[in-house]
């Protein structure tokens, strides 16, 4: 059978034309958005999870991988070494100095009177040398030492581990340090033009073509800076100093973009009309132009700390980086290349530096795609 | 009719010019007008007549380089704004002087919201609290007539559409109650139907404040008939008439108000009529005539207009004309 036309009723009518239902939508920024499509992005997202997670767990090393005992409970009283400093003494040890609380550790067992010493997980230092391993350092890897140990009998799981922290902390602050005078410089540039700008860029190219690694090995020749042993690495003077001579070099890349962007949003209507109302110069430079001028900066970030990661991997190597004990993979990297023999020197460091940077250039990759705004905009 | 009162703001003899790889360029050259308080001064003329040019002279928003205000002044409320320092200048723009410009589509921030950006203004010029700002920008989203004010507060300015945004604009211009406000080319961006809405809530809200006035920049004649009091028409960089809209709707006398008013297609006209247009181009404002500036596309020329350009000419109440056919 034939269905008739109907004609439309009028209550059909009225809910064609009523406005659809007031729904509270949330107001999503552009940098929201951006940070949603990241999250779908699941090879640079769960990258990113991994890095950060293994990035905070490293700054609890001292409680997972340390030759100190966490607790100790000997005679009723309860001792917490890895605050505080005990004599061997005070345990009733034959020794001077710190206790080997591995060897305390053992003796209390023994004894079994009810003392006993909580160890780290992973209970060796940095900086130790196990020198009372049977055989000579290198010592391949074992079930105690999962990466071996080094030429000097050093832990070398727990110097990559310790490292590991130490890399990223190093690569973050240049970044930090770089980026924040980079990206004032690049504004102040692409804002003023002009003259400001001529004479600015020829001031970076000239300040650029200083070859880096001469000056820093001028500047260590001059400056030695004081390495303190036992202080915190962020507390140390050395760090800092390299820290300072890594961001000295490494500003001039992102003004270029900074410069860049700056150039193409001072000339949008917003600025006019933010000018128009009487806003200052430099809130609209930092308060409106700079939120739109931050994709180069954030795409860029991940890839330079690759760079300052690198960078100081190279300097360790070399032996200008930080001084003799802290735990670095570059010293670690230079080890493995002088006893190439000791597969283990070689092949973990470089696999750690591999593995971290692989990471961080996927995070980087997907940084990128999520601040492109093609996928939307394209005609087809 | 209100030349009785005391003007609001006085432009006299403006000059501004441009730097250009040819030479000074006189995109404004001599302009004078007053804006009477509570009137609706109309600024029309072709593209590159010079009239945004005027405009942003007013608030020295003209980019230098390659831009110079060479000559002039502009007094608002008894100062000359070109004696001003950048840091009181910046004091007027926003505050007293308002401007609101064409593209609502790219005049907002994109990474603010627009309640930021509307308090942003509110706390730049007037020493209140974030409270008391975040009511005040409310309230002007509800005066240019956004639904549901407080819950778009929050929202960005890609969550609107180009006539919602140049509410926002409005809104964000009138914030600080001023009592000037300069609308350059505010509709032509905007959709017909979306362009009576805007210009229609702009009088509202001037009628709101007594003593304010508008300063409205359009090629749109249809827009000016509709809500100007007295009308400029400016070419070359001068002005060629100012006069009442009647007057000069009813009785244009110079020759480029008239082809002006004689290219508008007539609604009751004969559908085949040809619509008139006025021959030729703008001169290029590096090449203008020595003497009157339209002569190169005058229907009504004479010898001597290629050489004399005669000053604007009273040829009735208000009504002044730059033309040698007016000169007695």
């Amino acid at each position: 059978m034939k269905q008739e036309h109907q004609p439309p009723t009028e209550s059909s009518v009225g809910a064609i034309g009523a406005p659809p239902p007031l729904t509270s939508r949330p107001s999503m920024s552009v940098f929201r958005r951006r940070l949603r499509k990241f999250r779908t992005l699941k090879r640079g997202y769960y990258s990113f999870l991994i890095l950060a997670v293994a990035y905070a767990i490293s700054f609890a090393l001292p409680v997972l991988i340390n030759n100190k005992a966490l607790v100790v409970h000997y005679q009723g009283k309860y001792y917490f070494p890895i605050r505080q400093y005990y004599p061997a003494s005070e345990f009733g040890m034959q020794a001077f100095g710190e206790p080997n609380y591995r060897e305390l550790k053992v003796k209390l067992a023994n004894e079994g009177n009810g003392n006993w010493v909580l160890m780290p997980p992973y209970p060796y230092s940095a900086t130790e040398s196990l020198l009372d391993l049977p055989g000579t350092p290198p010592h391949k890897p074992s079930k105690e030492h999962i990466f071996g140990t080094d030429v000097t009998g050093r832990d070398v799981f727990t110097r990559l581990a310790y490292g590991f922290n130490v890399s990223l902390s190093f690569a973050v602050l240049v970044l930090l340090f770089a980026y924040s005078f980079g990206i004032a410089v690049g504004a102040a540039l692409g804002f003023f033009g002009s003259f400001v700008d001529i004479i600015g860029q020829r001031l970076i190219e000239i300040w650029s073509s200083l070859p880096f690694l001469y000056t820093i090995i001028i500047i260590s020749s001059i400056v030695v800076p004081n390495y303190t042993p036992g202080r915190n690495l962020l507390l140390q003077q050395s760090f800092w100093l390299l820290i300072g001579i890594l961001a000295l070099f490494d500003w001039m890349a992102i003004t270029y973009y900074v410069r860049g962007e700056f150039y193409r949003e001072k000339a949008k209507d917003y600025v006019g009309a933010a000018i128009a109302m009487g806003v200052s110069e430099l809130k609209i430079m930092f308060k409106h132009i700079l939120p739109n001028a931050l994709t180069p900066v954030v795409s860029f970030a991940p890839f330079t700390i690759v760079a300052n990661i690198s960078a100081l991997v190279a300097l360790d190597f070399l032996g200008f980086g930080l001084p003799a004990p802290t735990p670095s993979w570059g010293e670690l990297i230079g080890e493995g290349v002088s006893n190439l023999t000791s597969w283990w020197l070689v092949f973990f460091p470089i696999g750690a530096l591999f593995l971290t940077l692989l990471l961080i250039v996927l995070i980087g990759e997907s940084v990128r795609d999520s601040f492109d705004p093609k996928e939307y905009s394209r005609l087809r | 009719m209100s030349t009785a009162k005391t003007p609001l703001l006085q432009v006299r003899n403006l000059q501004t010019h441009f730097k250009t790889e040819a030479g000074w360029a006189k995109a404004v050259d001599g302009v004078s007008f007053d804006i009477f308080p509570g009137e609706v001064l109309g600024l029309v003329g072709e593209s590159g007549s010079g009239k945004s040019v005027t405009a942003l002279s007013v608030l020295r928003l003209i980019p230098d380089p390659p831009g110079k205000i060479v000559g002039g002044s502009i007094v608002y409320k008894g100062q000359d704004l070109l004696k001003l320092s950048w840091e009181d200048i910046r004091k007027v723009r926003g505050n007293e002087i308002s401007m609101i410009f064409q593209e609502p589509m790219t005049s907002l921030n994109p990474v603010f919201t627009i309640g930021m950006q509307i308090m942003e203004v509110i706390l730049q010029h007037n020493d209140v609290s974030k409270k008391e700002a975040f009511d005040r920008a409310v309230r002007m989203l509800e005066l240019v007539g956004i639904p549901a004010a407080a819950s778009r507060m929050n929202d960005y300015p890609h969550q609107f559409s180009g006539g919602m945004r140049q509410r926002v604009m409005i809104a964000i211009a009138l914030a600080c109650d001023p009592s000037l406000l300069i609308a350059d080319e505010p509709t032509t961006a905007l959709d017909v139907t979306i362009q009576a809405q805007i210009l229609e809530l702009m009088l509202k809200v001037k009628d709101e404040r007594k003593d304010a006035a508008i300063l409205l920049i359009t090629h749109n004649l249809a827009v000016v008939a509709e809500t100007c009091h007295r009308v400029m028409v400016m070419y070359g960089g001068k002005i060629q008439e100012i006069a009442p809209v009647r007057e000069l709707f009813k009785n244009p006398q110079h020759p480029y108000t008239k082809g002006l008013l004689a290219s508008l297609p007539a609604v009751d006209g004969s559908r085949h009529a040809r619509l008139q247009t006025i021959p030729g181009n703008v001169p290029s404002i590096l090449d203008l005539p020595v003497g009157c500036k339209f002569v190169t596309r005058c229907p009504e020329r004479l010898d001597k207009c290629f050489t004399y350009e005669p000053d604007l000419i009273e040829v009735s109440p208000g009504h002044w004309v730059r033309c040698v056919l007016v000169e007695k």
